[in-house]
């Protein structure tokens, strides 16, 4: 099957925008110039066979719990990164995970509480504590 | 005694000055109007004023009111009555003879030149009326004379008497050494007990001498006689040397150094009457009764950095507590009263500030206290700005079965401006509640932005709302495995 040039250009463009949804939309990343490479970071409801299931932004307090998931490429040797999660600007949480070589997968959870309704994020620093990237979500009723 | 001592020694060189000041006042004011019936009312009503302040304390109610309405019925009647008294020494005098120096009146009459004169009209048979006032005033009887101002000569009184000149037929009023008044009207007098061979000359002559206290001499045009007046009394005179004795006698004329002493004695004692009355008036203003009184002012903060901004204060006044006599403390308006905080040595931050004496401006005689509170928390910071991220503050609750997947905000940063220690600790600008429950498909929606604290500030006040689009997905049915 023979596709026009202007129209390939169109798709790879379209693939580009929705294959990134994460720097697009709603989070922001600092990609280090060495070590592991962050290629995934999501907020879910659960985490089934080490993915994340429903990712979303906004989470009902009646899940009792909730996750932040990031994947690392280029993981060369045994590190260690950060989530740290913060209510309304102030640090609630701040959890240490260990990544190792080659790629790896890495979760957090918070369980949540009738007071942890209102705007949250959540920091991934790598271990010198340099900001890789920031999660926005919200907990409601 | 020992009040007394105290008020003496708590006195301010101010307090000093204000004193001496207001003495010196009340003393021209006595120079320049002693000798006027002004005068004497003015002492009348100071002794109406002292009476009334005496029944005020005794507790005479309605004698004190009486004695009100009579004082200010009287300062009326001083000025309507003898105003033309009032304005005669005010336009007699020179600008430097308000300030300095004692008035011309003190110039002695030559005597001898109203002898010499009067009997050269006799002579010549020049008919004459001359008028010497002595410490009442003529003003409020004599009528329609010609202002003259002349320095008394004999030349001079030869040619107003004179026939056929204009002002001829009158008096002349001699005060000092001034001819000041010339063809004035005299009062005639209505007694029957005068000489028949007395004229219209004399009877005026009467007149006056049964009015006030002025010696009139009078020389007769037909017979060229001089006959003097004064105190109802006629006086024959036969010589000159018996008008200059009478002249004498009238004028109250010691030897030049008598006089100069009785002057002086008399000054001396009405400035020792001044001194005392004022030092009286002032000690029951400043240092009558202490009164309390309690104000609550406002705090003026002063000489802050230039970049500095005042964020927040502990307290924005200060009650003050502060003493003084009665009226003192009575007539303190609240413009009067500052308290100004010095902010030269602030720094970014909580400052205690404490309010020293010095930063509490008080009108004089008024003493401070007690001051509450004594120390102020000052929040200063310097401006800066800073861009920060938005985010969306969700409320409610999504409806069963959807999930909000993602969020994108246009714009996604804001600038905002305030102090550099509150912005420090700030990260995230956060959106207005947005309900979750109208919302079932992908959508934008318009929400404004929640700056706290409350005195930061958009860089650019137009965008103080956002675009806020988001995704909406299906939840997907739970799965076997995850039931396992």
């Amino acid at each position: 099957m023979k596709i026009p040039f202007r129209k390939l250009c169109f798709i790879v463009s379209l693939a580009v925008v929705f294959d990134a949804p994460d720097a697009a939309w709603s989070q922001e990343v600092s990609v280090p110039s060495s070590g592991p490479a962050l290629v995934k970071a999501v907020m879910c409801e659960s985490i089934q066979k080490l993915t994340p299931d429903n990712q979303a932004v906004v989470f009902s307090i009646d899940l009792g719990r909730i996750s932040c998931f990031t994947e690392f490429d280029q993981v060369v040797k045994q590190t260690v990164i950060h989530h740290k999660w913060y209510h309304r600007g102030n640090l609630i949480s701040a959890k240490q995970l260990t990544l190792n070589p080659p790629r790896w997968s890495s979760f957090s959870s918070m369980q949540l509480r009738d007071a942890d309704k209102g705007p949250w994020q959540v920091d991934v620093t790598d271990e010198s504590d340099k900001l890789l990237y920031i999660l926005r979500f919200s907990v409601t009723d | 005694m020992e009040p007394l001592i105290q008020s003496l020694a708590g006195l301010r060189w101010q307090d000093i000055v204000d004193i001496l000041l207001n003495s010196y006042i009340l003393f021209r004011l006595y120079v320049l109007f002693r000798g006027t019936n002004v005068i004497r009312m003015a002492i009348a009503i100071a002794m109406l004023w002292i009476l009334e302040r005496m029944a005020m304390s005794m507790g005479l109610i309605v004698t004190s009111w009486a004695m009100q309405g009579i004082i200010a019925a009287a300062a009326l009647i001083i000025i309507i009555v003898f105003r033309n008294e009032i304005a005669g020494v005010l336009q007699a005098r020179s600008f430097k003879s308000f300030f300095w120096g004692i008035p011309q009146r003190q110039i002695r009459t030559p005597i001898e030149i109203i002898v010499e004169s009067v009997y050269e009209l006799a002579r010549l048979k020049l008919g004459a009326l001359i008028v010497l006032p002595l410490k009442k005033g003529i003003e409020t009887v004599v009528h329609g004379g010609v202002s003259w101002q002349g320095k008394l000569s004999r030349e001079m009184l030869l040619s107003i008497f004179w026939h056929g000149t204009p002002v001829h037929d009158g008096a002349a009023v001699i005060q000092g050494d001034q001819i000041v008044e010339v063809a004035a009207i005299l009062p005639l007098s209505k007694s029957n007990d005068l000489p028949a061979h007395f004229g219209t000359r004399h009877r005026a002559a009467f007149g006056l001498a049964e009015k006030t206290d002025a010696l009139v001499i009078v020389v007769s045009e037909e017979r060229g006689e001089v006959t003097v007046f004064k105190d109802r009394v006629i006086i024959i005179i036969k010589d000159s040397i018996d008008l200059d004795r009478v002249l004498r006698e009238h004028a109250g004329t010691e030897p030049a150094a008598n006089g100069t002493r009785q002057q002086t004695m008399e000054l001396g004692l009405a400035a020792i009457i001044c001194l005392v009355g004022i030092t009286g008036i002032w000690f029951s203003f400043a240092r009558g009764f202490e009164t309390f009184v309690t104000l609550e002012v406002p705090v003026e903060f002063m000489n802050r950095g230039p970049k500095m901004e005042l964020l927040a204060t502990s307290a924005s006044s200060v009650t003050l507590q502060l003493s003084g006599s009665g009226a003192l403390v009575r007539s303190v308006r609240p413009d009067q009263v500052k308290v100004k905080l010095d902010l030269a040595n602030a720094v970014a931050g909580s400052n205690q500030i404490a309010i020293a004496r010095d930063s509490i401006v008080l009108p004089p005689g008024i003493a401070l206290k007690q001051v509450e509170p004594q120390v102020l928390a000052v929040n200063l910071d310097v401006m800066d700005q800073k861009k920060l991220p938005i985010q969306p503050d969700w409320a409610g609750k999504l409806l069963a079965g959807l999930i909000l997947q993602d969020v994108r905000i246009i714009p996604d940063m804001v600038k905002v401006m305030g102090g550099s220690l509150a912005l420090k600790d700030i990260q995230t600008i956060y959106t207005e509640k947005i309900p979750l429950e109208n919302i079932t498909t992908d959508g934008k929606i318009s929400v404004g932005l929640v700056l706290l604290p409350s005195y930061l500030k958009l860089d650019d006040e137009s965008q103080n709302h956002v675009e806020v689009f988001y995704k909406i997905a299906r939840r997907p049915p739970p799965s076997g495995d995850n039931n396992k």
